[in-house]
């Protein structure tokens, strides 16, 4: 895993991308640490990072597209699949690079309230819990671009699809309000959900009797909440959409709120899009 | 020790491999061929790890491929048809990145590369970057590749495709060299290279093994032996003679303007009438120029052979 580690970041500041994502980050902080700090003179710099989280849309995708996508386009996944290493090492090597890639601007950019409390009162509590909550929604976005990125043989194609997977949390909370709100809509929204999930479920393991099994069962189980508990049902479309809304949650820390569920949502995220890249490599060699 | 059992793979449709099953002894250089499509590739990559059977075994030095994934591929060096190369890295860099993958330590990678360098002509270009390097030179660090780690068995996938003649005569004395004490097994579509350097052959056509054997023993299982070469001057045509001859299955006739003729006649398989053949000639008037059985090569073998699973298949030619 160390092997693959040192050369993903050897790779990633050999090439052009390293920098790039570098100098997005601290071009977009050091913006937002100019207007807000230094022009307008607010002492809270969590504004900085709160403000500076779309610079995720762009940055994110660009680090995480060549990742696994560009190894099968070249067939060096030979390479490291053949090799004595586990699916999972290869997996973590590449994505604990991207991590690391991603930790170096905030880093620097941590440096920047220390200096200017030297220049007058900065909250630095608050700052360094957004900024800790900030790299952690970035781990969530790699996690998310590295998913794609196994998926794709090309690499514009996984930076185009992880654009607008994290679009979509973008705006999570602003699409999850304009939907109906009505305990029938709840019905037929997650009615629809589950006939995707149960599709998914039957390209994956091309099973055709385990994807109707699911189905009855999902439609089914929601059939009878609907029937006789719909309580449940309402405003649960928002609350799915709420939870999708990665980038909405960053909100609190700005507010001076150390809010460790979100904290541990973003880890779980993390964790369960690396295992989730884990699989679907593995589904690749083994289907 | 390389061990495969009844390994089935399929993409979609297509049946690629059906039922492959061989095994390669320490010391044993086990050619791969078959025509392209034949599943070559891809009973290597199954052999490797890289892809998974639908159903069957490989184990690697007794290691279950499936099982014991990690531990197999330890003892396994793989070099795929394209090797699979970082065009950013030197060819030090490179090595010396697939010896931590393999697991080599790292006190030792450098005395350990420096030999595979030197045996496979690679010292003076260890410090070029991959990306420039000639197709040659790109093939010659794939097979670096897969001796890094120093596995006991090695698997090379057309190891000698785009490389200049000079290269591919260094290349083969690297593989018979490596074949003293390693488990090598080696595709390509050149049945004559694989005859130089091989102990044994196994033929794949349409993701079946229809032949694994020495390729003495292929020569001489095949029809050698069953067709002879007669020629004659002849003052009328003894087709009919030849063909009353017992044990004779079958009679073609040239002719040519000096008024001789040449004669292919096809016997029952383990059957020698060349004397009953000659005896009819003689008495048929004919003077016998030349009466011979028709030599069989290599490539005779491997049509023949290929052509029966088509014919087996039902396929129109």
């Amino acid at each position: 895993m160390a092997g693959i580690y040192k050369k993903e970041m050897r790779s990633y500041f050999r090439g052009l991308m390293g920098w790039v994502f570098l100098a997005l980050i601290l071009l977009t902080f050091g913006i937002y640490t100019s207007v807000l700090c230094l022009s307008k003179g607010f002492a809270d710099f969590s504004l900085v990072p709160y403000n500076a989280q779309f610079v995720f849309l762009i940055a994110i995708p660009l680090l995480t597209m060549r990742s696994l996508a560009e190894e099968r386009r070249q067939h060096t996944d030979q390479l490291l699949y053949s090799s004595s290493l586990s699916s999972a090492e290869i997996v973590i090597g590449k994505y604990l690079s991207c991590v690391t890639i991603l930790a170096l601007p905030l880093v620097i950019s941590c440096l920047y309230p220390l200096v200017l409390s030297g220049h007058g009162r900065v909250v630095l509590e608050t700052t360094f819990s957004t900024m800790l909550a900030f790299f952690l929604l970035g781990c969530v976005l790699t996690a998310i671009g590295l998913f794609f990125s196994a998926l794709s043989t090309n690499q514009f194609v996984s930076a185009a699809i992880s654009f607008c997977a994290l679009l979509f949390c973008y705006f999570a909370n602003d699409l999850g309000s304009l939907l109906s709100t009505s305990i029938a809509a709840a019905f037929y929204f997650f009615s629809v959900l589950a006939i995707a999930a149960v599709a998914l479920l039957r390209v994956m393991t091309k099973n055709w009797l385990a994807a109707g099994v699911a189905l009855l069962i999902l439609e089914g189980g929601l059939l009878l909440i609907y029937l006789f508990v719909p309580t449940i049902l309402d405003g649960s479309v928002a609350a799915a959409f709420g939870s999708i809304a990665v980038f909405a949650k960053l909100e609190t820390f700005s507010n001076g709120i150390l809010n460790i569920t979100v904290l541990l949502q973003y880890v779980s995220l993390a964790w369960l899009f690396v295992f989730f890249t884990i699989q679907a490599v593995e589904k690749r060699r083994w289907s | 020790m390389i061990e495969v059992s009844g390994l089935y793979k399929a993409y979609g449709l297509n049946q690629a491999v059906r039922g492959v099953s061989f095994q390669a002894q320490k010391g044993e250089i086990v050619g791969l061929i078959g025509r392209n499509g034949a599943g070559k590739s891809t009973t290597m990559n199954m052999i490797a790890g890289y892809i998974s059977s639908d159903e069957g075994n490989v184990w690697i030095n007794d290691h279950d491929i499936l099982k014991e994934p990690l531990e197999a591929k330890r003892h396994l060096g793989y070099m795929p048809e394209v090797p699979p190369l970082y065009s950013e890295m030197t060819v030090f860099k490179y090595l010396e990145f697939v010896c931590k993958l393999m697991g080599v330590e790292k006190g030792r990678i450098e005395s350990h590369l420096k030999g595979i360098l030197d045996e496979v002509g690679l010292e003076h270009m260890k410090n070029r970057l991959i990306g420039n390097l000639s197709k040659g030179y790109r093939q010659r660090v794939g097979i670096a590749k897969a001796l890094c780690g120093d596995p006991e068995n090695i698997i090379l996938d057309e190891p000698t495709s785009g490389l200049d003649p000079q290269q591919i005569v260094e290349i083969r004395k690297v593989i018979q060299a490596l074949g003293k004490e390693h488990t090598v097994i080696i595709s390509s579509h050149i049945l004559k290279e694989l005859a130089d350097i091989c102990t044994r052959l196994i033929i794949i056509d349409r993701g079946r093994v229809v032949a694994d054997d020495t390729i003495e023993h292929l020569i001489s299982r095949s029809d050698a032996g069953r067709v002879l070469e007669l020629n004659v001057k002849e003052p009328v045509d003894i087709t009919k003679v030849l063909r009353a001859v017992e044990d004779v299955t079958d009679v073609t006739r040239q002719s040519f303007i000096t008024g001789n003729a040449n004669y292919r006649i096809t016997q029952k398989p383990g059957t020698n009438r060349s004397e009953a053949v000659s005896r009819a000639a003689a008495a048929a008037g004919a003077t016998i120029l030349l009466l011979r059985p028709v030599e069989y090569s290599l490539e005779d073998v491997f049509f023949d052979l290929t052509q029966r699973t088509s014919l087996e298949a039902g396929e129109v030619r």
